[in-house]
Formats: C-alpha cells, sequence, structure tokens
C-alpha cells in the first residue's frame, strides 16, 4: 500500500484536527486557561490521535500487504476473490463483491471457452480418422491400376498422409499422457516403417538408403516413434545436399 | 492351391480395391457387400484368412472377431483408421492375429498376410516359380535349369521373383526397384543394374542364356 498516498488521504481529517485545536486553543485562552493547561490539552489531543491513527496505518497496511502477498502466490490469481475472507470494513465488503461477481463471469467466459476448444479438436480429429479412408482408397487405386503418373499422385498422397499425421500428432500433443503406452518395439519394424511410409519421396528425390541390420528392441511407445522418424526423413529430404545418405546405423549412434 | 482371403470392409472402393490386390498377389478373395450372414459365409467358405475392419454399420469388428473365434482359430488381420491404443489392446485380446492402420501400405499388408499364413498353414507354401524351363527356389534362394543350381543373394531372388511374376510382361527398372524397396532393400538405380548383370553372369554359368532381356528404355523382361 502506497503510504505518501495513504498519508495524503487522511490530510482533510487531519486538517480538521488542526482546525478545531487552533479553535479550541483560541477559545480556551480567551476563557483564561493558562498556557500549561492548554498545551497539555493539545499534547494529548495530538498524542491520542497520533496513535490511533498510526495504529489504523499498520493495520491496514498489513492487511492490505497480506492480500497481495495471497494472490501473488495464487497461481490462478482471477480465483482470489473465492480464497480471501470477508473484510471488515464496509467499503472493502463492497468491492469484495464486486471482485467476487467479476471473477464469476470470467470464470464462465473461461469454461466455456474450453468447452469450445475441446469440442473442435474433437472434431478435428474425427475429420482426421474420416480422410484417412478416401485416403487409403486412392492408394490402393494407384496401386492397382498403375499408369504412368500414378507414382506422381502416389508421391501427392504419401505428402497428404504426413500432413494429416501432423495434425493427429499435434492434437494429441496436449495431452500424451493419455495417448503414450510404453512398450518393448523392435527398431528394425519401426525404421522399416517409417522408410515405406516415405518410400515415394526418398525414392522420387534420389536419396540412397543405408540401413544397417539392427536386432535391438527398445521402450518406447511405436506410433511416436514412428511419427518422429517420418518427420526427420521428411526434414532430411527437404533440406539435403546433392547427393542425399540417409544413414540408419545400429543402436548408440543417432541417424543422420 | 490358391489360398483364400475373406474381405470385411464397408468402403466399396477400398474392398473392391483390396480384392484386385490381393487377386493379382495370387489368392482367392471373397468379399461380402452385407455383413448380416457373414459369420454363416464364413462357416461355409472356410477361407484362410480374414481381413476384418473394425467400423462397420451395424456391428463391430470386434464383436463379429469374438463370434468368429467361438468356431475358428483362422487368422484375423484387423484394419482401421484409428489406431488408438485401446483399439489395439482389444483387438489383440478378442484374437485377433494383426493390426493395421490405414492407409496400409500394400508391402506391409502383404508381407503380414503371407506370413500370417505361413504360420498357419506350414505345409501349403508354394516354394518355387517356373519360367521357361527354369525354376525358382524361394526356400533355398536359388535358381535350378536342366538339373544345375545356383545360389542367389537376397537382392537377386527378389529381383528374379519380380520378374518370374511378371513374366513376359516388361518390368520397368522404376518397378523393379520399387519392389526391392516394399522387401526392405533399399537399392539405387546403379545397384540395380549391378546386380542384374551379375544375375547374368550366374545364369550364363548354368547354361542359362539371354534369360534377363533388356528393353531399350523400358526395362528387363524374361
Amino acid at each position: 500500500m502506497n503510504g505518501k498516498l495513504y498519508w495524503k488521504n487522511r490530510l482533510p481529517f487531519l486538517l480538521t484536527n488542526l482546525v478545531c485545536m487552533i479553535a479550541l486553543t483560541v477559545f480556551l485562552f480567551v476563557i483564561g486557561n493558562s498556557l500549561s493547561a492548554v498545551l497539555l490539552i493539545l499534547i494529548a489531543w495530538i498524542v491520542i490521535v497520533s496513535v490511533g491513527l498510526g495504529f489504523t496505518y499498520w493495520k491496514r497496511k498489513r492487511q492490505m500487504q497480506r492480500l497481495l502477498d495471497m494472490t501473488g502466490q495464487l497461481s490462478e490469481r482471477y480465483l482470489i476473490s473465492e480464497v480471501m475472507e470477508l473484510p471488515e470494513q464496509a467499503e472493502d465488503q463492497v468491492y469484495y463483491r464486486i471482485l467476487k461477481m467479476a471473477g464469476k463471469s470470467m470464470l464462465e467466459q473461461i469454461s466455456e471457452v474450453k468447452r469450445e476448444r475441446l469440442e473442435y479438436k474433437e472434431y478435428i480429429e474425427q475429420w482426421i480418422h474420416e480422410i484417412k479412408t478416401p485416403i487409403t482408397a486412392m492408394k490402393l487405386l494407384c496401386e492397382n491400376h498403375r499408369t504412368d503418373w500414378t507414382k506422381e499422385l502416389l508421391l501427392e498422397l504419401e505428402k497428404t498422409n504426413r500432413f494429416t499425421e501432423q495434425a493427429l500428432y499435434y492434437a494429441r500433443s496436449e495431452h500424451t499422457e493419455k495417448d503414450y503406452s510404453v512398450r518393448e518395439m523392435a527398431l528394425s519394424n519401426v525404421v522399416h516403417q517409417a522408410i515405406a511410409d516415405n518410400k515415394y519421396l526418398l525414392l522420387q528425390n534420389g536419396v540412397h538408403l543405408k540401413v544397417e541390420e539392427m536386432q535391438d528392441t527398445v521402450y518406447s511407445d511405436e506410433k511416436w516413434v514412428r511419427f518422429i522418424l517420418n518427420q526427420l526423413i521428411a526434414n532430411a529430404v527437404k533440406y539435403r545436399s546433392e547427393q542425399p545418405v540417409l544413414h540408419f546405423p545400429p543402436a548408440g549412434s543417432r541417424i543422420r | 492351391m490358391k489360398q483364400k482371403i475373406f474381405i470385411i470392409e464397408d468402403d466399396p472402393l477400398i474392398r473392391n480395391e483390396l480384392n484386385t490386390l490381393l487377386q493379382s498377389n495370387g489368392y482367392e478373395t471373397a468379399a461380402p457387400e452385407l455383413f448380416s450372414n457373414v459369420i454363416d459365409r464364413i462357416k461355409a467358405e472356410q477361407p484362410h484368412l480374414i481381413l476384418l475392419d473394425i467400423k462397420l454399420p451395424g456391428t463391430s469388428g470386434f464383436s463379429l472377431c469374438t463370434q468368429i473365434r467361438t468356431f475358428s482359430d483362422v487368422p484375423i488381420i484387423f484394419v482401421t483408421s484409428c489406431n488408438t491404443d485401446m483399439d489395439e489392446l482389444n483387438s489383440i485380446m478378442l484374437g485377433g492375429d494383426a493390426f493395421i492402420t490405414k492407409p496400409y501400405n500394400m508391402a506391409i499388408l502383404l508381407a503380414k498376410i503371407a506370413s500370417l499364413l505361413k504360420r498357419a498353414y506350414p505345409a501349403q507354401q508354394n516354394e518355387q516359380l517356373t519360367y521357361g524351363g527354369a525354376i525358382l527356389h524361394l526356400e533355398s534362394s536359388s535358381l535350378e535349369y536342366e538339373g544345375q543350381r545356383v545360389e542367389l543373394t537376397k537382392n537377386e531372388l527378389k529381383i528374379l521373383y519380380y520378374l518370374f511374376r511378371n513374366a513376359g510382361k516388361i518390368c520397368s527398372r522404376g518397378d523393379i526397384v520399387e519392389f526391392l524397396w516394399d522387401n526392405q532393400l533399399y537399392v539405387d538405380d546403379n545397384a540395380l543394374s549391378v546386380n542384374i548383370n551379375r544375375i547374368r553372369e550366374k545364369l550364363a554359368g548354368i547354361g542359362l542364356k539371354d534369360f534377363i532381356k533388356t528393353k531399350h528404355r523400358q526395362g528387363y523382361t524374361l
């Protein structure tokens, strides 16, 4: 709490006191009181008012500081109105009510927005599942009725599939704990799968593949590893040099 | 004897194309369009393997699988566009043998079918192909001609396998390379030429000349 401002606010009260003190002093002198009696009254007045004001200031300052600290500690600060106690001062109680009303309306807004976002995400996930059927159909058509342009189409389908996978995993990445299941999986399986997913991309770009024997199994989530490998392969092709070589060395080293 | 595969899939286009794909790979197929009496048809036709879509109108692939398992141990491959783990777990627990997500990788689908069939029916494997007097032995990875045999490497075996399967037709270099990639043999164009030449040398060694003909700018053929 801003001390200077607090005392500035008290100025009218202090001035009133000062004016009364002066009036009383004049009056006492006029009706014939001695200087010492007047001084005694004045000093007593000043002391009582000072102590009273000082105590009030100290108490108020502490109360405000407590509130500020409480708010500072909350991670969701807009919940302060739920956490703090009902204040004692009448004006404070009005502010408290206002705080509560504002907080409530904001909470409603937030949960509305959250709900909308969840609905939209579920729609996207559903859409991605649905789109896989026509992609599969197109792939099958191309494989079964090969002509001179089916390879190009299959390449584009690979791209399409990659984008839908990206969207799916982006949507799922926000709550991976529900989607992640660690199991034992053969490294070679997931590597060959990832290569197969990008077959046309690699062939089209003349990438030379060096895949070593991989006997190891690891513990991880196969879907996610496959997704990551797909991204790595796609990026490797995008930022390739003249004679691109994709090297999958056995366990312990990284994919170059 | 051809092996029969039963396709249970509700999307008509995919169903037809799967049909074509499997038939062109030497399998006999049956693909019902309505699913009300699918169980009876399975009992009647006794397929060697079933491709089962999880999402079907009116019924679920899982419940069908459970029903099938009451009377048969036929290998079942689940296909689906969902790939949540619940689905995968369910399919394993209900007795499915494998699980493939859409969009299928054709080569992987065919490979899984082949390996499941091999496991389930070990006796019935078609282990050799013949053409022009030459016998390609898949199990022993060798080629036989007039009593003489020559050993083949993995690459050479796969290349010859592809040529034998498309015997008489022109196989473009691109198609052969793609076929090898589908079998996890990642050769490039140069390596293909090298392999073809090596095969030719080996064949010449057992008296088989001009077996693989080069069609200028188009590819190779037997």
